[in-house]
């Protein structure tokens, strides 16, 4: 009795540490989210209820198609590159090459760059009087605004595994560290070589850390609208129309309902895919 | 035991440490940066405005008095100086009780009345320039004029000398010569044939005496030459400091500390390039131009401080700025601008307001506020111009403390401007005189001092109207106004407009522009604008629509010979694509808002052949000098155009050039009588000239502004509502500027349409009313005597009002991608269907959202 009573004691204080957090996370992210939820069921006024038809107006919406199959998009080609690229260099620094702690830092630098300045630094590079348009001149080719043109989504992949690699490749490092050296030399003793370590001792040891830097990445890719935003305002080119713009320009012409049962939508899918991959390393396991 | 214990009470101390952490930081306001003591609602104490009245009536129509200057004396007297028409040109008046009620100075004058000039209808004497001391010393310029006819040339003398009138009336002449400044002018003005002198004018004389800048003299040859204003100096302003200290400010930004007893320059201030004004405040010298405020020594002239932070308070202050010429505690300075009296700590930079702009008579955007004293009592007189409305007015203002005052009213107006409106200031001005228990705030979104956008803006009021928070009265202007509609952000003010149509108040057509099916009403545009063409009658009957404007202009450059008149101004032809945008652009998009190409690709191919008629039209000077700002408008320099810009010219300033020859056309929108008169004394000189509604693909197109709606989601529906009754008032309406647009409220465009000169003794409505004219390239002068219209004229002008139906396309966003996008195609060689492309790709998202 006594123990059970000192557990429940225990537990008890372990609510109270929880609770002023959770009635923050409640107050500023959940209880707006059921709001999110009961507008998206309501007219733009909130005053009528009108079931599906939100639901249904999103999708017959050729805004809201564009801006889903880009930012779609732009997810499934990044966030790839992002991890093997950053997977790729993090195992070579691992290696002991020298001067590794000095790379690892540089690779931080992206990070630190205000978006702003990065954004001066695209207008320099990619103006239609900018440096690439210099470049391609000399080549005698029409130099142009490469921000206007379809060329701008790869500014924004680029853009995008140039901020992130250096975060990505610290968090590999750490996993990578973890696994220790005695698995390694027991495989070479039996004959492996480096793909086989790679593939059959770091890969699957990986396995946690992959699920929790793909997470991180697919957050991350969200925050690569502010650098859109800020070079081609509230309209960009067509192929890097995101869905924060489509909110963004709802939100000026208060379009409530839509924004709300998008929002609803896009909240779902992140949800569906952070427990997929969550089911899918668990089964790993 | 003991320690179990202690884990418990720190782990409760924990928990309510992080719960008061986390609350505390959800409160709401933070305080913010307001340095207005008026603080919330409830308190109490403030300084209250009481209107004194001028020191002297100026009723009779001849006479004028105007305050050059107002001191404070050292036994509390106010002294002030005014110039006006007596005999002196001047008087001084004294009031022992504030500046309540003034009387005649009994400082003794008659030296100054022996510095007038004999009696001589060539020559005459008056005083500028003046300051007065506290203990009662006038320090003044006084300038006598001596003019004379030589034939056809008149000549100009004048003398400047500087006196010190002492308290007790003793004369002296400050013996001063200030560097760069002389004290003598001549000047000759040379008439040509046409210009009349009694009848006995006489041709230019080859030989005219060349400009010299050494001794003064200014030549004028036959009224084309102006004098030499470039290297003109003079005296600006004068401080007086004692009876033998003065500090004179030049037009060059020098400052002359004289000894007046031996007229010595002891010290010269010359860091700046031009100064606003100087303070002498205690021993301080304060001096002002548009980017610093810098502090000297007043004895040593020497530099002692800047004030950097007060700078940027004057730099963001709309209207003049002021400086009382008064220093409490050795560092405490008074000041007045647009947001009220302050006082400023010339230490530590801290501002305190003493009152606030928004409740008082500051407020109003048309005012001027000079002679700022601060009393020995702590009371605050100024003197007061506001040109709102009708009428200007003069006035002496004072501020006193009353505790039992309340700090703010308990009723609070906001109106909300996307960007800054001069009349809803002067609205909002006026409003809160007739209505003091309200205090009137306006808001705007884009104040260009940031890089805040108008996006930007619109989601901070969008964010602050679903909070609850968002304004009372909007201006939609530039705002998403059928959004706002559709999402029922804009009460219905019905019950106000429709007893105001039904007693025919208002232009029922103008008034329900935003009338939505279910028959209620959300906006109102205040002010609207007629799009006209203004021409020939002969051409005119011939232009129906914008393709016939295209086959007109085409077959009058194919029959043109040498010398024939431009079609147009050339700024008209390249502002072509947007000054027809008004009557054509709805037409280009379908019922479900999407863009209908083959109209859009239409209307450029006209505007195209337009404009290169327009251009093969011009002249070869008009050509070169199109040409060089036609390179300017596109390059890069000239940055993204605005539809908002386009539409809204008024083409009455180019009915002159109709008349004499020299332009076919003029097109732009009426808004104003003005406007209307200019056009109806070209018709009354040549009767061939004629206006009609500017033809396009829609009729009958009037442009809405100034639009007003009601926050649906206000705290104080009935005050709204008595702002709202008011702006649509006669009242309210006569302050709007006309140059933005006939006023809505039937009344008040009537009144615009009286004669101004109609009440004055002897008015004769064939009388001209002034005229203006230019000069041909020949220099030949043409002249247009105006004359107010007609009640003919009128009326047929109002019976086109009657006619209008359709409000121009008002999504700015659109129209300024098509303006962008197109412009090239209009005054370069780029494809129309290139540019009809770039427009779809543009504006297809904007479309599809």
């Amino acid at each position: 009795m006594l123990m059970k009573f000192d557990h429940k004691k225990n537990h008890l204080t372990d609510i109270a540490f929880v609770v002023p957090s959770l009635l923050g996370v409640s107050l500023f992210v959940l209880i707006p989210f059921i709001d999110v939820i009961r507008r998206s069921f309501m007219n733009v006024a909130g005053t009528a209820f009108v079931f599906l038809n939100n639901y249904l107006a999103i999708f017959r919406n050729a805004a809201f198609m564009m801006a889903f199959t880009n930012t779609l998009k732009f997810m499934v080609i990044c966030i790839p590159i992002l991890l093997a690229f950053s997977l790729l260099i993090a195992t070579f620094l691992n290696a002991g090459i020298r001067g590794a702690n000095y790379l690892k830092t540089a690779y931080l630098v992206p990070m630190a760059i205000p978006v702003a300045s990065v954004v001066l630094i695209w207008r320099l590079l990619f103006h239609e009087n900018g440096f690439f348009s210099g470049f391609v001149n000399m080549l005698g080719l029409q130099p142009q605004d490469w921000m206007d043109t379809s060329y701008a989504f790869w500014i924004l992949v680029f853009s995008y595994v140039w901020k992130n690699l250096g975060y990505n490749i610290v968090l590999w490092m750490a996993g990578l560290t973890a696994i220790p050296d005695t698995l390694y030399e027991a495989a070479r003793a039996d004959g492996a070589n480096n793909f086989q370590c790679f593939w059959y001792i770091t890969m699957p040891n990986l396995m946690s850390t992959l699920y929790t830097i793909t997470v991180l990445a697919f957050l991350n890719s969200f925050k690569v609208f502010r650098e859109a935003y800020l070079v081609a305002g509230d309209y960009p080119h067509e192929s890097m129309y995101l869905l924060q713009h489509l909110f963004n320009n709802w939100f000026r012409e208060l379009s409530l309902d839509k924004m709300s049962a998008a929002a609803v939508i896009v909240a779902l899918l992140i949800l569906l895919l952070i427990l997929g991959l969550q089911r899918s390393w668990d089964q790993t396991d | 035991m003991f320690m179990k214990k202690l884990k418990k009470f720190v782990s409760a101390g924990l928990v309510l440490a992080m719960s008061v952490s986390l609350l505390a930081g959800c409160s709401g306001n933070s305080g913010g940066d307001n340095s207005s003591t008026a603080g919330s609602p409830g308190g109490k104490g403030r300084y209250v405005e009481q209107d004194y009245g001028y020191p002297v009536s100026t009723d009779d129509e001849y006479s004028y008095a105007y305050i050059q200057t107002m001191t404070q004396l050292a036994d509390g007297t106010i002294r002030t100086l005014i110039n006006d028409n007596s005999d002196l040109g001047f008087s001084i008046m004294d009031s022992t009780d504030g500046g309540k009620t003034w009387t005649a100075s009994s400082m003794d004058l008659s030296p100054i009345s022996e510095l007038k000039p004999a009696n001589d209808e060539n020559t005459y004497g008056y005083m500028n320039t003046a300051a007065m001391d506290k203990e009662g010393n006038l320090a003044f310029i006084y300038t006598v004029n001596v003019s004379h006819q030589e034939g056809s040339m008149s000549i100009n003398d004048s003398t400047s000398t500087y006196y010190l009138l002492s308290k007790d009336g003793q004369l002296k002449e400050i013996p001063v010569e200030i560097p760069g400044i002389s004290k003598t002018e001549h000047y000759e003005y040379q008439y040509t044939d046409e210009t009349d002198l009694d009848d006995t004018a006489e041709a230019i004389e080859d030989e005219v005496p060349e400009e010299t800048e050494d001794d003064g003299i200014i030549i004028n040859e036959g009224g084309d030459s102006d004098p030499d204003y470039e290297n003109y100096n003079g005296i600006q302003s004068f401080k007086l400091a004692d009876s033998n200290t003065l500090y004179a400010l030049d037009y060059n930004g020098a400052i002359y500390q004289i000894s007046i007893s031996d007229g010595k320059v002891v010290n010269t201030i010359e860091d700046f390039d031009w100064i606003n004004d100087m303070y002498l405040c205690g021993d301080k010298l304060l001096i002002y131009n548009w980017e610093k405020v810098a502090e000297y020594d007043a004895s040593t002239g020497k530099k002692t401080a800047e004030h950097d932070a007060l700078a940027e308070i004057f730099q963001n202050s709309r209207g003049n700025i002021v400086i009382a010429d008064y220093l409490k505690d050795d560092s405490i300075i008074y000041y007045v601008c647009s947001d009220g009296i302050f006082s400023y700590n010339l230490k530590d930079s801290t501002s305190e307001q003493i009152v606030d702009a928004n409740m008082s008579s500051l407020i109003s955007p048309n005012s001027n506020a000079d002679n700022l004293i601060i009393k020995d009592n702590g009371d605050i007189l100024l003197r007061f111009s506001d040109y709102s409305g009708n009428e200007s007015t003069e006035t002496l203002l004072n501020y006193t403390y009353d505790a039992e005052a309340a700090k703010k009213p308990d009723k609070e107006l906001t109106i909300y401007s996307l960007q800054d409106n001069y009349d809803i200031r002067t609205l909002a001005a006026m409003f809160q005189k007739t209505h003091p228990d309200v205090y009137v705030n306006v808001e705007y979104g884009v104040s260009y001092d940031d890089a805040i956008t108008a996006s930007d803006a619109i989601r901070t009021l969008n964010t602050e109207i679903m909070a609850g928070e968002g304004p009372d009265i909007i201006l939609l202007d530039g705002l998403p106004i059928d959004s706002y509609v559709e999402k029922g952000l804009l009460a219905d003010i019905s019950d106000i407009t429709e007893p105001m149509i039904a007693e025919g108040k208002l232009f029922e057509n103008i008034a329900n522009t935003y009338k939505s099916d279910n028959g209620k009403l959300y906006a109102i545009p205040t002010q609207f604008r007629v799009p006209v063409l203004i021409g020939k009658k002969s051409m005119l009957d011939q232009i129906n629509s914008l393709s016939d404007f295209t086959a007109v202009a085409n077959q009058y450059v194919s029959e043109a010979k040498e010398n024939d008149a431009a079609l147009v101004e050339s700024w008209s032809a390249l502002s072509l694509l947007g000054d027809m945008m008004p009557v054509n652009s709805a037409s280009w998009f379908n019922e479900d808002g999407s863009l209908n190409k083959d109209n859009l690709k239409t209307y450029l191919q006209d505007i195209k052949s337009l404009f290169n008629a327009f251009c093969a039209s011009m002249s070869e000077t008009e050509k070169t000098d199109f040409e060089d700002t036609l390179s300017y408008y596109t390059s890069e320099d000239m940055g993204e155009l605005d539809a908002s810009w386009y539409g809204t010219g008024d083409p009455s300033w180019n009915v002159l050039y109709i008349l004499a020859g020299q332009y076919q056309l003029a097109y732009g929108s009426l808004s104003s009588s003005d406007s209307l008169q200019s056009i109806s004394s070209a018709m009354r000189k040549d009767t061939d000239i004629t206006y009609k509604q500017l033809p396009g693909s829609l009729e009958n197109v009037y442009i809405p502004s100034n639009v007003i709606g009601i926050n649906s989601k206000t705290k104080d529906m009935d005050t709204a509502k008595a702002f709202f009754s008011y702006m649509l008032s006669s009242e309210g309406q006569d302050s709007f500027d006309s140059y933005n647009g006939f006023s809505v409220n039937i009344d008040s465009f009537n009144k615009s349409m009286i004669d101004p000169n109609a009440d004055q003794p002897g008015y004769d409505p064939n009388q001209s009313n002034g005229g203006w004219g230019t000069t041909d390239e020949n220099g030949n002068e043409i002249m247009l005597d105006l004359y107010w219209p007609t009640e003919e004229q009128i009326a047929d002008f109002k019976a086109m009002i009657g006619t209008l139906s359709t409000p121009s396309y008002s999504d700015n966003t659109i129209l300024s991608t098509i303006l962008n996008d197109c412009f090239g195609c209009i005054v370069g060689d780029d494809s129309i269907d290139d540019a009809v492309e770039q427009v779809v790709k543009d504006i297809n998202i904007y479309l599809s959202e």
